[in-house]
């Protein structure tokens, strides 16, 4: 593969915002969140209703909290969140993508705590209710950019790049959707099917091709 | 509701689920308690 096909999605996401750091960051924490998804969907497909393990929040939390406020390393101490914002240049467009990420993380380990909670008997039916995250809608107009643009043209363009638009918003809305089909599964108190709901984990050091 | 608020939500949650889960297990290891001083005590009358 010749010229511009040749970059990967991290090289192409280190160069959209202009930050090496704050694009490696958000790759770790996306390909981190789908590997951890799918530890804990391979654990629910081996797990039985009726003698639900306990320890899901002791052996599958994702410790590592993506933070997209916390101070960066990087010469300009500029924070994730705001290096988004400007390759964006659209503040609405960057805060749905680090607070999905975030939101997504944070749904995943209260998932664990209310499974070690059912204390061995899958029996609850209110996952949805209480866990179920709103998943991105890509075609919904952001209110506040000057041209009212969708999400998806947004971030398309601020990137310069509908591939790496696609991988980064089909990766956070693709974890969303498997969130909640498997809460709308449990509230069946049923596990078997398990297994459709782990995501495809994307491969940030092979080119861009969706 | 917002991502933040969500997020926020989410966390308090996890929390008191968490908190509640405790509480229960308390609740177990005092009712056993009894069960097991009274099989002492009818094994010592015995």
């Amino acid at each position: 593969m010749a010229g511009q096909n040749k970059a990967t999605v991290r090289t192409k996401l280190r160069s959209a915002l202009a930050h090496k750091r704050a694009a490696d960051t958000l790759l770790t924490a996306i390909v981190g969140t789908q590997n951890a998804w799918n530890a804990i969907i391979a654990k629910l497909a081996a797990d039985t209703p009726g003698a639900l393990d306990t320890n899901y929040a002791a052996t599958k939390s994702i410790t590592s909290l993506f933070d997209a406020d916390a101070a960066s390393k990087a010469q300009h101490k500029q924070t994730l969140r705001k290096t988004v914002r400007s390759a964006l240049a659209n503040r609405m467009a960057a805060d749905e993508i680090c607070d999905a990420l975030e939101e997504v993380q944070v749904a995943i380990n209260a998932l664990l705590v209310k499974l070690d909670a059912e204390a061995g008997v899958l029996n609850d039916t209110d996952y949805v209710d209480l866990l179920a995250v709103a998943p991105m809608v890509l075609t919904d107009r952001l209110t506040d950019g000057q041209h009212h643009s969708t999400l998806f043209n947004t971030v398309k363009s601020g990137l310069a790049n509908e591939p790496l638009a696609n991988d980064v918003l089909g990766a956070l809305r693709a974890l969303q959707l498997a969130l909640n089909s498997q809460l709308a599964l449990l509230d069946t108190s049923l596990l078997t099917g398990s297994a459709a709901r782990a995501v495809a984990v994307l491969a940030i050091d092979a080119p861009s091709v969706a | 509701m917002k991502r933040r608020d969500n997020i926020e939500r989410l966390k308090e949650l996890a929390d008191q689920i968490a908190a509640d889960a405790a509480k229960v297990e308390v609740v177990k290891e005092e009712v056993k308690k009894p069960k097991k001083q009274a099989v002492k005590k009818e094994e010592a009358d015995v």
